[in-house]
Formats: C-alpha cells, sequence, structure tokens
C-alpha cells in the first residue's frame, strides 16, 4: 500500500508520501503557485514518487487538503448564488444577530453577506413550530420565485425556509420547481445541510454551501483530469473540518464541510503522535506566517464544536475545536500611544514580509527578533532557500522598538517575543479553560514553521509538562491527511422526555435509521463493512433550558434503552462543563446525530523512516542564544537533526536543526528523541 | 518599598491579569442559570486593586463597564477595608450607595496573600428578576425604588467562607424565580474564588511587591494613553444637547445636556450640567451608570484598543449635578435606565466628536425597542410535561441603525452602545411563546442620508397564537426632533415607532412607553428600531454607492435627493 498525501497551504505545498512495502515515508514542499490552480501538485506529485523510486500509478490512495473554499470565503470569490427565504425572512443574512464587530467602535465595517439582497427572493408557505402546515406554498408564489430566481442566472441557489428543519415538504417542493427549470444548477436545502433550528445559522451556512459549491466542484473537477493526466488513479479524498476525509461526490454535497479543513490535519496527526507514546493530554501549536493555531486533544480525543466563524461567517457544521489568532512569524511590533509594546495584529505576511526578508519590509516582525535573538541562522532559513539579512532585523527593531522604550536592541527583540509569547499563553490558557481542563496537565506538540521555535517560552509561562516535536515540523499537517478515516455525519430533530419510553422508542428509531443512511453513504464510498463504525450521540437538555449538550450513546443502549444510565451520564457532563448539574430536573431530546467512520488502513511506519533531512551546512556548532533577560546570551550547542541518536539526550541551551524547522532547548530542558525521532523536551524547573 | 518595573514585564502582566479576568467571566457564564447571562451576556467581572480600582475587566456587555469602582468605594464607607476577611463575599445592589438599576446584583471578594489583601475580585450580573411589580422588574412607570424589588445594601453574603443563610432566604423570598436567583449568585461566587485563586497564583509567581508595582504599573500606563490621546484632540471644547422622551409622567421629553473641556493639555471635564431635574418614572439614571457610560464614550473616541482599567479615567473629571435624572435623589425609580444610559453614551459621544472625527460617527439608534410579553401558552402542542398550559415570558429586543463614519455607511441593525443583545430567532420565538414572527427586515430609506449614509433600522411584526397575552414595552427616537443626529450636513436617521393591529380592527400607534397592554388572538403588533445618522453632504455621496443603495433596495427609488 502507498499512500500519498497533498496539504495546500498558502505559500508551499506539502506532500507525503508512506510506502508500506518498505515502511518509509517520504517529504516534499512545491510553491502553490497561483490560487485554486491544480498543476503545482502535479508538479509536486512527480517529484515525490521519483524519489520515492516510484511512478503516479503506483499510489494506492490519495488523500487531499486544500484552500479553494477557504480563499474563496475570505477574498469574497465565490459564485454568484441565490437564496430563497419564506416570506418575511428575506434579509435573514443582513440582520443576522444584531451585534456588532467592535464593542468600542463605531467604525468598525461588518463583512456582507455572502449572498446580496438583490439575489435574495420570498416564497409563501408556512410551517409552524411543531411541523405543522400554516399555509400552503401556493402555486402562484412558486412560478413566481422560480420566474425570479431564474432571471438572476445563479450558480448555485440555497433554499432556507422557516421551520424546515422539522417540516422539509416545502423546501422540497421548490426544490423540484427549480430543478425542473435550471437542471444544470446546483441546490443547497437548509433542511440537508445543517437540520438544526434558528434561521440566521441554518440559512447562513446553506448559503455558503451555495457560494463556494461551484468553486469547490471546478476545482474537483480540474484536478481529477489533472491526476488522470498524470497516471494517477487512486481514489481520491477530501479532507473535512471534523477531521474526517470525504470522497470527492459527498465535498460535492456539502462543500461547506471543506472550509475549516486548514488545521484539521495537525490535530489529527498530533492525536495519532500523542497516542503513540502513551500521552493522552496535549494542546496542538501550529505556529505559521501570519496565524497560529490551538486546539486540545483530551484523553486521546480530538474535541468537536457545533459552529465556528470563517471571515465573520458563522457556520454551523460539526468542526475540531480549533482557536486561531492573528500571531505568527510576520507579526509586526509596534509601540503604542501610551508607551506599550504591541505585536500584531498586523503582519508583513510574505510579501513584504519580514525586516530581514531579501526586499523584506520595513517593520520589525517576530521573524526579526528570533534572528535577533540568534534563534535562527541567516543561512539557513527554510531550507536555505532564503538568505536572511540579520543588519535589517537589527536595524528595524533598533528604530521602531528599542529606541522608543529606551532597550538594547537585543533587549528590544526577547520584549516582542515576550509579547507574543504572552498573547498565545492567554490563547491557550482561554482554550483551556473554556474546556475545563488545566494545561499543567498537559503537553505542547508544536509545529509549523515557526511553532518549535516558540513552544518553549509558551510551555514556561503555562507551566506545562514540556514540548513534543514530531519528526517533520513542516509538513505535519500533510501526514495528518493520512491518519483521517472517512467520515459522515447525520442528525435529525427529537423532542419529548428521556424518561418517556415512547419518546427514547422514537429516538432510537430515528438513531437506526441515521445509522442506516450513514452506512449507505460508507459503503457508496467502497468501505468495507467490517472497516464501519458508528457513534450516537444524543443532544439533551434540562426542561427550561436552550443549550444542548451532545451525550454519547452506549450501541448496547440503542438497541437496549436505559434511561437511568443515559441521564447519569449527562448530569455528570452538565456538571464537568457547567459547574452545576440538577439530578431532579427532568430531561428532554433535542435531537439524535450519528458520525459514521470508514476506517482506512495505512500503511506502518517504521524505525526505518528516513531521518528528517538537515541542513546545518557550514554552521559553527556553538552559537549565542537569547532566551531570557536575567540570563542574556547564552552559548547553545548546534546539533544536526540527523546525527541524533534514538539515544542522544540533548541538554539545553542547544539548537536542534534540521530543514524544515529549528527547535529551540532552554537552559533546564533536556530533549530525547523518541521512536519515529519525535523530539521531547522536558521541563526539569516545574513549579 | 515598590519594585521597579520595566515596560515589557508590565506589558506581559497586562495580558495575564486580563486572562484571569475572562477565566472568571468563563466561571461566571459557565455556572450560571439565567439566559440573561448565557445568551445576552448582562453580567461582567474584573480584578481591582485594594483602593477598588479595576486593573482589568473581562469585556462582555459595555453596559457594565466601570460600575464596580464606583460600588466598591461607596461600599467602603459601610464595611472599610480592615473588616474584610479572607473568604468573604460582600453584596450590594442599591442604585443609591454605588449601583445601578436593583436587578444588576454586585459580589465582591478580597484576595489574602500572607494577611494582606493584594487584590479584590469582582462581579456584576443582571438577575431576571429581583421582585417589584411587575415580572423581570423593569417598569418604565415605577413612580419609586420601592417598586423595584429587594435593595441589598453592603452585606457579607458570605463570611469567612460561610454562606449567611438569612440573607439567601430573604433574598429569596422577594424574588420570582428564587431557585434561579440563588443559582445565578452562586455563579458569581464561583467567579469571586475563580479569581482569588488566580490571583495568588500571579501572586505566588511575582510576590507581593512585584504584583504590586505591577498593578500600579499598569494603571499608570492607562492613564499614560488616554493623557497622551486626550493632548491630540483637534478642539478644546464642545457641548452637546439631545432630548430624551418621556410619555409618562408627561409627553415633554427632558433636556440631557452635556459640556466637554480639555484642561491642562491632557485630562477631560464632563459637565451635565443643565440636565433635567428627576422625574417620577423608571427611567432615571443612577449615578454610577451615567460615569459608566461617560467611560464607554470617552474610550469609543479615545482609547477603543487600549486594555481598559480605572488608570484610563484618571483624567476625566466627570460632574453629574445631583437632583438630575442621571444623579436622581433617594427614592428615585430606575429600573429602566438602560434607554437614559444608551441617550448618555450618545450625547458624550456626540459632544466628543469633533475632538477626534476618525473615531466617530453621527448619532446612532438609542431606542432600543422592547417587545416583553407573558401569559398563557396555550398552544396545544406547548402542553408541558405535566399536561398543563404553561407561563411563559419572552423579552426580544429590535436593533437599529448606526451613525455614518468618516469613510464608511453606518452598520444596519446593530444593538448600540451600553447593549449587546442578540435578537431572538423567529424559530426560537414561536417554539417557546405562542408568538408568531411574521417579518423581519430591514426599513429601506431609514437611513439618514449623507456622504456616508446612517445604518438601517430594522422592523419586525409579531402575530399572537394564544388568546391573550400582556405586553409592556418601550421606544425612543420615535419623534424627528428625537431621531439619531445626522453629522457634518448629514440627514437624521427616521423614527423609531410601534403600531398595534387588533384583529379585524384599525391599526393603532403606540406611545412611546406602554405598560400591561392587553393582546388577544390574532393581534400583530410591529415594532421598528430607528435610522443611524448621515454623515456629510448627501450631494458628496459617491454616485457607485448611491447605485449599490438602489441596487440592493437599501434606498427605494424617487427616496431622499431630489
Amino acid at each position: 500500500m502507498r499512500y500519498l498525501a497533498a496539504d495546500v497551504g498558502g505559500t508551499f505545498t506539502d506532500l507525503v508520501l508512506l510506502d508500506g512495502a518498505t515502511g518509509r515515508q517520504y517529504v516534499e514542499k512545491v510553491p502553490s503557485g497561483a490560487r485554486g490552480a491544480a498543476a503545482p501538485i502535479a508538479a509536486g506529485i512527480r517529484q515525490i514518487v521519483a524519489q520515492a523510486g516510484l511512478t503516479p500509478a503506483d499510489v494506492d490512495l490519495f488523500v487531499h487538503g486544500f484552500t479553494v473554499s477557504t480563499n474563496a470565503l475570505l477574498m469574497g470569490a465565490g459564485a454568484q448564488a441565490t437564496l430563497v427565504t419564506s416570506v418575511g425572512a428575506r434579509d435573514v443574512l443582513e440582520i443576522r444577530n444584531q451585534l456588532r464587530p467592535g464593542l468600542y467602535s463605531v467604525t468598525t465595517p461588518r463583512p456582507a453577506p455572502v449572498i446580496p439582497r438583490n439575489r435574495v427572493f420570498e416564497v409563501d408557505g408556512r410551517v409552524d413550530a411543531y411541523g405543522g402546515v400554516v399555509s400552503e406554498m401556493t402555486d402562484a408564489s412558486l412560478a413566481a420565485t422560480v420566474d425570479a430566481v431564474a432571471a438572476t442566472e445563479p450558480e448555485a441557489i440555497a433554499i432556507c425556509l422557516t421551520f424546515a428543519h422539522l417540516r422539509p415538504d416545502h423546501e422540497l417542493r421548490l426544490a423540484a420547481a427549480l430543478r425542473a427549470r435550471l437542471p444544470e444548477v446546483p441546490l443547497y436545502l437548509s433542511h440537508k445541510v445543517n437540520p438544526q433550528i434558528e434561521e440566521w445559522p441554518r440559512a447562513n451556512t446553506t448559503a455558503i454551501a451555495a457560494y463556494v459549491g461551484p468553486v469547490v466542484d471546478g476545482y474537483l473537477t480540474q484536478l481529477e483530469s489533472t491526476l488522470s493526466e498524470e497516471g494517477l488513479s487512486a481514489p481520491l479524498r477530501i479532507m473535512r473540518s471534523d477531521g474526517g476525509v470525504a470522497t470527492p461526490a459527498s465535498a460535492r454535497d456539502n462543500p461547506a464541510h471543506t472550509l475549516l479543513s486548514g488545521p484539521a490535519g495537525g490535530v489529527v496527526a498530533a492525536r495519532e503522535l500523542i497516542g503513540s507514546l502513551g500521552i493522552e493530554n496535549a494542546i496542538t501549536f501550529d505556529m505559521g506566517g501570519t496565524s497560529a493555531d490551538f486546539s486540545a486533544v483530551v484523553e486521546s480525543d480530538t474535541r468537536m464544536i457545533r459552529e465556528r466563524t470563517l471571515a465573520g461567517q458563522p457556520l454551523r457544521l460539526p468542526t475540531l475545536d480549533v482557536e486561531t489568532i492573528s500571531a505568527g512569524g510576520g507579526s509586526i511590533g509596534w509601540v503604542d500611544m501610551g508607551g506599550a509594546l504591541r505585536v500584531g495584529p498586523q503582519s508583513a505576511g510574505s510579501v513584504p514580509g519580514p525586516a530581514c526578508y531579501p526586499q523584506g519590509g520595513d517593520e520589525p516582525t517576530v521573524t526579526d527578533a528570533a534572528l535577533v535573538m540568534g534563534l535562527l541562522h541567516p543561512d539557513h532559513y527554510l531550507g536555505g532557500r532564503i538568505t536572511l539579512d540579520a543588519e535589517a532585523a537589527h536595524e528595524a527593531i533598533r528604530s521602531k522598538i528599542a529606541e522608543p522604550l529606551g532597550l538594547s536592541v537585543e533587549e528590544g527583540a526577547l520584549a516582542i517575543v515576550r509579547i507574543a509569547s504572552a498573547s498565545m499563553a492567554q490563547a491557550i490558557r482561554t482554550l483551556c479553560v473554556e474546556r475545563g481542563v488545566d494545561p499543567r496537565r498537559f503537553w505542547l506538540v508544536a509545529f509549523g514553521g515557526a511553532g518549535p521555535l516558540f513552544s518553549g517560552f509558551l510551555a514556561k509561562m503555562l507551566d506545562m509538562r514540556g514540548v513534543i516535536v514530531p519528526a517533520h515540523p513542516g509538513v505535519f499537517a500533510a501526514e495528518g491527511l493520512l491518519m483521517s478515516d472517512i467520515r459522515h455525519t447525520a442528525q435529525a430533530p427529537c423532542t419529548g422526555l428521556v424518561t418517556d419510553e415512547s419518546r427514547a422508542a422514537e429516538f432510537t428509531s430515528l438513531a437506526h435509521s441515521l445509522r442506516q443512511e450513514t452506512d449507505e453513504m460508507l459503503a457508496e464510498d467502497g468501505i468495507e463493512r467490517d472497516k464501519r463504525s458508528f457513534r450516537c450521540f444524543a443532544g439533551l437538555r434540562y426542561v427550561g433550558q436552550f443549550h444542548e449538550l451532545d451525550v454519547e450513546i452506549a450501541p448496547d443502549h440503542l438497541t437496549n434503552w436505559d434511561a437511568a444510565a443515559v441521564l447519569a451520564q449527562f448530569h455528570a457532563q452538565h456538571a464537568q462543563v457547567y459547574g452545576h448539574a440538577d439530578p431532579e430536573s427532568p430531561v428532554e431530546f433535542v435531537s439524535v446525530q450519528m458520525n459514521a467512520l470508514g476506517g482506512i488502513d495505512r500503511p506502518e511506519v517504521g524505525e526505518s523512516t528516513d531521518a528528517p533531512a538537515s541542513d546545518t551546512g557550514s554552521a559553527s556548532a556553538t552559537r549565542q542564544i537569547l532566551l531570557d533577560a536575567q540570563e542574556g546570551y547564552v552559548e547553545a550547542r548546534v546539533i544536526d537533526r540527523a546525527s541524533l541518536g534514538p539515544d542522544d539526550t540533548v541538554k539545553g541551551p542547544a539548537i536542534i536543526n534540521q530543514l524544515d524547522s529549528t527547535v529551540i532547548v532552554a537552559p533546564g530542558e533536556t530533549a530525547t528523541p523518541h521512536g519515529r525521532r519525535t523530539i521531547i523536551i522536558e521541563r526539569e524547573t516545574r513549579a | 518599598m515598590t519594585a521597579q518595573i520595566d515596560s515589557i514585564s508590565r506589558d506581559v502582566f497586562q495580558y495575564e491579569v486580563v486572562s484571569v479576568a475572562e477565566e472568571m467571566s468563563m466561571a461566571l457564564k459557565g455556572a450560571a442559570f439565567s439566559s440573561i447571562i448565557w445568551d445576552m451576556l448582562d453580567y461582567a467581572c474584573g480584578v481591582l486593586d485594594p483602593e477598588g480600582n479595576t486593573i482589568a475587566q473581562a469585556e462582555t456587555i459595555p453596559a457594565q463597564l466601570g460600575i464596580m469602582p464606583t460600588a466598591v468605594k461607596r461600599i467602603f464607607e459601610v464595611i472599610p477595608l480592615e473588616q474584610w476577611e479572607e473568604g468573604d463575599v460582600i453584596i450590594c445592589n442599591d442604585p443609591f450607595f454605588g449601583c445601578t438599576h436593583t436587578p444588576d446584583i454586585l459580589l465582591f471578594s478580597p484576595v489574602f496573600h500572607e494577611g494582606e489583601i493584594l487584590a479584590i475580585a469582582a462581579t456584576v450580573a443582571h438577575h431576571i428578576d429581583v421582585g417589584g411589580k411587575v415580572p423581570g422588574t423593569e417598569a418604565a412607570d415605577s413612580v419609586e425604588v420601592f417598586e423595584e424589588g429587594i435593595r441589598i445594601p453592603p452585606l457579607k453574603l458570605v463570611e469567612r467562607g460561610q454562606p449567611n443563610n438569612a440573607i439567601f432566604a430573604i433574598i429569596k423570598k422577594n424574588v420570582r424565580d428564587p431557585e434561579a436567583c440563588a443559582g445565578d449568585l452562586r455563579a458569581q461566587i464561583a467567579a469571586c474564588r475563580t479569581g482569588e485563586r488566580r490571583m495568588r497564583d500571579l501572586c505566588q509567581r511575582y510576590g507581593l511587591q512585584t504584583l504590586r508595582a505591577l498593578m500600579t504599573a499598569s494603571l499608570d500606563y492607562g492613564e499614560t494613553y488616554v493623557r497622551a490621546a486626550l493632548s491630540k484632540a483637534k478642539i478644546r471644547e464642545s457641548s452637546a444637547t439631545i432630548l430624551v422622551e418621556d410619555d409618562v409622567t408627561s409627553d415633554e421629553p427632558m433636556t440631557m445636556k452635556v459640556a466637554v473641556r480639555i484642561e491642562d493639555d491632557d485630562s477631560l471635564t464632563v459637565d451635565f450640567t443643565g440636565t433635567s431635574a428627576q422625574r417620577a418614572y423608571g427611567m432615571n439614571c443612577p449615578v454610577a451608570s451615567t460615569i459608566g457610560m461617560t467611560h464607554y464614550a470617552v474610550k469609543v473616541i479615545f482609547s477603543p484598543d487600549v486594555t481598559q482599567n480605572e488608570g484610563c479615567n484618571r483624567p476625566l473629571n466627570i460632574i453629574v449635578p445631583e437632583g438630575s435624572f442621571l444623579n436622581p435623589f433617594e427614592p428615585a425609580a430606575t429600573s429602566v435606565r438602560h434607554i437614559t444610559q444608551l441617550a448618555v453614551a450618545d450625547l458624550v459621544l456626540k459632544a466628543l466628536t469633533p475632538m477626534m472625527p476618525e473615531n466617530a460617527s453621527a448619532g446612532c439608534q438609542t431606542s432600543f425597542p422592547t417587545f416583553t410579553a407573558g401569559g398563557v401558552d396555550d398552544r396545544p402542542g406547548a402542553r408541558n410535561y405535566s399536561n398543563q398550559q404553561p407561563y411563559f415570558v419572552i423579552a426580544d429586543i429590535i436593533s437599529g441603525g448606526m451613525g455614518g463614519y468618516r469613510g464608511g455607511d453606518g452598520l444596519s441593525a446593530i444593538d448600540t452602545h451600553g447593549g449587546h443583545c442578540a435578537i431572538l430567532s423567529a424559530e426560537v420565538t414561536e417554539t417557546m411563546s405562542p408568538v408568531r414572527v411574521l417579518k423581519t427586515e430591514l426599513v429601506p430609506d431609514s437611513g439618514g442620508a449623507g456622504k456616508w449614509r446612517g445604518g438601517l433600522a430594522i422592523t419586525r411584526s409579531y402575530e399572537v397564537l394564544s388568546e391573550s397575552m400582556v405586553l409592556s414595552g418601550y421606544i425612543q427616537q420615535s419623534r424627528p426632533d428625537t431621531a439619531a443626529w445626522g453629522y457634518e450636513g448629514g440627514e437624521n436617521g427616521k423614527p423609531s415607532s410601534a403600531w398595534h393591529l387588533p384583529k379585524g380592527g384599525e391599526a393603532r400607534k403606540l406611545k412611546s412607553k406602554w405598560v400591561a397592554l392587553k393582546l388577544n388572538r390574532g393581534d400583530v403588533v410591529t415594532m421598528t428600531g430607528s435610522g443611524g445618522g448621515g454623515w456629510g453632504l448627501p450631494e458628496e455621496r459617491d454616485l457607485a454607492l448611491i447605485a449599490r443603495d438602489l441596487e440592493l433596495g437599501y434606498v427605494s427609488e424617487g427616496a431622499g435627493r431630489d
């Protein structure tokens, strides 16, 4: 079995090839090139299979993470979509939840709806809060709406009618009429995309699916033909925001599932990595040029949330729980009116880039600070692709930070890193506290180009267990693609008391039909019966409460309902999440959700995997680095990661160099290589 | 002895101490019982120094900004800091003792380190009901505070870790939903304990002297920042007047007046002299709220993106005449002060706008149309698990337009200034109550014309599905002379309105305040917010923007300019 993954990023596309026959792993990085083009992937595939001495035809599975949908949303470059709502609801995307973007600002704009007001139409017919029909959809209104929609020449159509999640008849009737008139145009129905109460998030999620749908479809079509030209005929799988993968057909059905897939690969990879080390709890830390992503792996499981926001647009789909803040290597340091040092949110990006970049800007960034502190070597950045200008970094920090604050340039550099770390530490603390976990029990898994450079600062500030650096921090997210299983989710509303036997019977019957539905999806994906697994969740709440909790229902409780066990679990979970529980209060059903997983066999990566390539070149064996104001510069050993044997323990201060990353080991820390050449950095001076 | 603090350590500390306040906030929200905390976020948490200055506050709802220092400084008059002991939690909600309206209950607890108080953890939360003459406590036509529920003087709710059950019992006996009230109080206590624990952690790390020096340095930074911003003001003096609708004691609106002056280059005096005397209704504004919303307005104009602490307020001198409706004498009623405090924010912003126009906008909605109804839900499907038709209460808030600003049109459909409350989803409204939302729409042409147009209001219609219900509500800015103001030649926004259409009858316009209006099945109530004011001359508006407004229907054909 030979599995290939390609993860598209803003600047580079990372590829990983696992060869099950030899147990070897290959990595490649190619420029991503023009936005949304499949050609660079072809180049990357040719290079990586050549590296492995194979041809594209030898690949058995190709997993792909892409950003075309995300970019379309961020850049406002989605399809010309049209929306139909019930009468009186046409402004649902404009009014949102009536909250403003800045609490203390009267001049901050709000993102425009993805479907403008002149492309939104209403149709009559009304369903009530219990799923009953208040008034039927009239033929006249239906015909007028279809005409109006057709006149906008839509590339995609979203339909969101009031209470359609309870009774989809009207949405289905409208869809049939539109399909008859506009057979080529894809339709997205709210009761399919997001069958949940509250019209704005449901309409917005459906509208976004329509907005990015044609873009995703066009890209997949182009990619499929490129792959076939290259002779790669292996099944294609697409990364989803929830950490699973989808077939191209299922990605086309609900393209909104791809929107937050970017950070998902790294989180899945981290879960697998700590599992292999026998560690249960970790925070993932993926830092790149413009942003940093954090997620918690708790008791060996990734965590999901029901809704995330992208480009100011809420997207209500199950998504891996990832916090993103705008802190990256390109974040700019500046001094405010009150004499405080701030870092970000402005970023120098990759153009013009940090001051130390060739043709870089003149603003001092986090990367400039790392260079002045000796953490980076000017000749060995990004594997020597870029030569950094230490003079320019020095000058930017001197003029913009050090002089205004009365500091030396070195102190100014350290100050930038301290402030950036403080804001990242605050993000981790928020993530942990909101989820009821204590960061001091957690390890930090650091990856992305800049993660292992700054992880030590964060671990120290938060008094965490230590830092785990994977073998290839720069392509770790791409590795995660190969560890993801096929995933489908389906849900349905359900009502009634948990203790009411007839309602419980309704719940289990809904669960069985959702299981059947998702089972068929897995069968269509070609997943063998014994590789299919299912997890059922009940959305439950106390009567009178509005917020619900997802409680997992054990498989045998679905066939043999045990209300007492389900309730006990709900109360316990409520106490954990909200700090209190009320076992006397009645509990009711809100929804049933089925998560279906299709297991993908993956090749074992043995110890024979190539050691990460290094490029220390002629770098001297020691370097002066600055990590702490009191200690000042200390002499750090510079170690080539390739030369690190399995039993070599490295005591800080040290720098471990490799092609795609630099790992810092601070004084008082010890780095030890582990299986698959992971590095574990333990902190000796934990409080 | 004071430790020397470098500026970077201070900046790092500010992240850490804000993080303490945010952790308190999550603890409170996590343990709270009521949707007013969960969904409307009507609460705040902060860390204060032992003198009662806010060092950091979690940002939830601006209405609660800066309430805590005013209150704790009055509490010291009754319970001096020397009498605060480890494990104590002190409670107060008296509008005439530094607090705001009675539903906002404040709790404070000392943080001890080796016998010394190093900080105070503080929380304020809006309780959905604290008794009084109507469910939800708030009534525009209350005459005295005695109609507004239980009033709690400064007391130790928890004494050295032991809850004072007598106080809990008295409170529970005087509120409509005792379990929710006690549950929310316990959530506030949990937040205080979180703050204590995290501040002790910080103290352990830094040591008491350094921690104190860091707090002092943070306050000094806030002051330095705001003074630097004030010294950049474009003009030194300005004033503003607005009218606020009454319609309870009189059809004559009240006058709200302010003069703002930069003094000594970097101080700001905000003087409300000339504001009307208090009236016998619930719209009087406790002075703590007047001060809080003044802090809000100054922050919007001079320091929108700085971590707020009490140092930011040191350059301010706020003068609020006693006996005015912004600083009323006891026993004035104050329960619907929210609409008045929105007007305070609007007034101070209006006066400050010429000082730093780049951070300002024209007038925003302060109307705050509110639909509060209750009764029996007699729909067959609404029967509860005991097979009874349940009692329901629903409260919805309708948004309006923000003012245009230099470089952009005002945002449409926003709950402005002190508020930050989401509109109820139409589907949730009909699920929880016998009320069907017939439409929720932008109001074309409601934004004041201008080079930068005012944002649009929304209008929402509610149909009554039960045999009857009782509706209370209020609006502001329902007349041309109270509408959101235009700036530099921009036009005013369109006024708000409220209409009642009885089934089979004629629609009638409601006054700006109404209490206990009886509605019957099939009646329709339509509430409309006010549009934002325009900024700059309409004739200078970009033709492309005019075309876009017409295309999207934000402005109708034939409306506006000739």
